[in-house]
């Protein structure tokens, strides 16, 4: 098995299990992520709770599965604004070329110049922390990269001919776009997506880690790690665990990110 | 033959560089105008001009190509894009690349149809069908339900030629059409080309690098050099007997002219 099928496998295997265990956890789990019990504060991992209790007795392992579907969730949020968005408008200006390529360019220029990290700290300090406002920050800041991107795929695009051909029938630049150079885009965008995942979740982990994201008693990875950090010498679990579950599903993604890559670009895949 | 197309003194340039000058062409309905010169002389820019799908960077400098009498660089836009496909059907050079790799055949042809208003579904399929039949493909619906890549390239040039022939067109611009195929789909598919141009009464501008293909099948030829049409006349003529020296030089190139007259040594039994 290649290198790049490799990739694909676990990093597949891995992601799906995740999100399983992030959609199933109300079947997989008798508690719920914010039931209080405090007969049980700080337990050790155990037959009772799988992944020990929390300093309110709340059992971690259920924390850690309902924070999966908030971190996933933000992170497909992410990717989903900030890929969409810039896959969108990349091809739109690659395919328009002339002075709309150059004005966006040049903002894309400006915009690719500006820290992100610190326009993200800025921003949502400004309109207040939420997971909303963390999706929106983050998709927002990676539109400008991902039109960078697409844009060259899609003037490489333009000069392929079917696209020519496409003209040739008078196809309109709407169809073109939606028929002829979106579909073609398609291995790039899963590939860049599934790397993507996993940069979002590390990125709005941490920014929940510093309380800009979910707010208590929302369970998400990052602020469980955050609620997690005191005890972290002594009840490990509260912080490592989740720590766990953020670095395995980076992990997933990229490998299935960079799987996809080798698998989809044949000149590419390495044995 | 009343004129279809008149090209009067078009120049094109990319930037400071001029790669069309100054070129005056006439085709007629149901001729064959073979347009042939060596690689960057200008021709699939000229064929480009015509269909009004020049790269953003080539300005038209001076010069007129009309239709019919309609001056297509008066056009707007809109108008022009509505011509392309329905008046002036393109066949493009490279069959293996010239469709959307994601879509079968037969949605592509649907999409084209429908782009220019023909019929419901029903009647587009209707169509399609007798489209492929006529440029003699065996088994059109496992065509229309192939991809791209499941095709030979005879099979998909075959295909672009239905297609360019199915809107019934007044122009095709044929870009060496047989160049990505091999020796014995060349004269197969250009005899179906013309042979369908001839019925239907429409005009071919044929571009291409094989001379003996365009001296078979070309009513008239202009040789193209840097931009500037150096020759024109009858295909038979110009390229039996050509005056201009390039016109020679471009004859003299060819394998049977320029590769020394010796039998090819056979081994001893």
């Amino acid at each position: 098995m290649s290198a790049g099928r490799r990739g694909v496998a676990i990093g597949g295997v891995i992601v799906t299990a995740m999100v399983l265990l992030a959609l199933l956890a109300p079947v997989l789990t008798a508690y719920g992520p914010n039931t209080v019990d405090t007969g049980a504060i700080l337990e050790p991992p155990s037959a009772r709770h799988w992944a020990g209790t929390d300093n309110l007795g709340r059992d971690l392992f259920a924390r850690i599965l309902y924070g999966g579907r908030t971190s996933l969730g933000v992170a497909f949020g992410i990717v989903a604004i900030g890929m969409g968005l810039g896959a969108l408008l990349g091809c739109a200006v690659g395919l328009a070329g002339g002075w709309v390529d150059r004005i966006a360019m040049r903002l894309v220029d400006v915009a690719l110049a500006i820290p992100s990290l610190v326009i993200a700290l800025a921003l949502a300090a400004a309109v207040g922390p939420s997971l909303v406002n963390l999706v929106l920050i983050l998709g927002g800041l990676a539109v400008p990269l991902y039109v960078r991107l697409f844009r060259s795929e899609a003037l490489s695009l333009r000069e392929r001919p079917f696209v020519l051909a496409a003209r040739a029938n008078g196809a309109s630049a709407w169809r073109l776009l939606g028929v002829h150079i979106l579909p073609n885009i398609a291995p790039l965008f899963a590939t860049l997506a599934s790397s993507a995942l996993g940069t979002a979740l590390v990125a709005a982990s941490a920014l929940s880690f510093i309380g800009l994201g979910a707010q208590p008693p929302m369970p998400e990875w990052g602020a469980l790690i955050f609620e997690g950090r005191n005890t972290i010498m002594y009840e490990w679990w509260c912080a490592v665990l989740p720590g766990m579950a953020v670095a395995l599903s980076a992990l997933g993604f990229v490998l299935l990110g960079d799987g996809l890559r080798d698998v989809l670009d044949p000149r590419g895949e390495r044995t | 033959m009343s004129a279809l197309l008149e090209i009067a003194g078009l120049s094109v340039s990319y930037g400071a560089a001029r790669v069309v000058s100054d070129v005056t062409l006439t085709l007629s309905a149901g001729e064959v105008l073979g347009l042939v010169g060596e690689s960057g002389s200008g021709k699939s820019t000229l064929g480009m001009a015509v269909l009004g799908l020049l790269d953003p960077a080539a300005r038209v400098e001076a010069g007129r190509i009309a239709l019919d009498g309609e001056d297509l660089l008066a056009l707007p836009l809109a108008q022009r894009r509505a011509l392309c496909g329905s008046t002036i059907a393109l066949i493009p050079q490279e069959p293996m690349a010239a469709l959307n790799p994601t879509l079968k055949v037969g949605r592509q042809l649907d999409l084209v149809l429908r782009r220019h208003g023909k019929g419901d579904a029903r009647a587009r399929s209707a169509l399609v069908e007798q489209a492929l039949a006529s440029v003699l493909i065996a088994d059109p619906p496992r065509i229309l339900a192939a991809y791209p890549f499941q095709l030979s390239g005879g099979q998909l040039q075959r295909v672009l030629i239905a297609l360019a022939f199915a809107l019934t067109p007044r122009l095709v611009i044929a870009d060496e059409p047989t160049t990505a195929l091999d020796m014995s789909a060349q004269g197969a598919v250009l005899d179906l080309l013309v042979s369908r141009a001839r019925e239907q009464g429409v005009g071919v501008l044929l571009i291409s690098h094989n001379l003996p293909l365009v001296r078979r099948f070309a009513d008239r030829v202009a040789v193209m050099r840097r931009g500037v049409i150096v020759e024109e006349g009858p295909a038979d003529a110009v390229l039996a007997a050509p005056c201009h020296d390039y016109t020679r030089a471009l004859v003299a190139a060819l394998p049977a002219n320029a590769a020394p007259r010796c039998p090819l040594p056979v081994p001893e039994a």
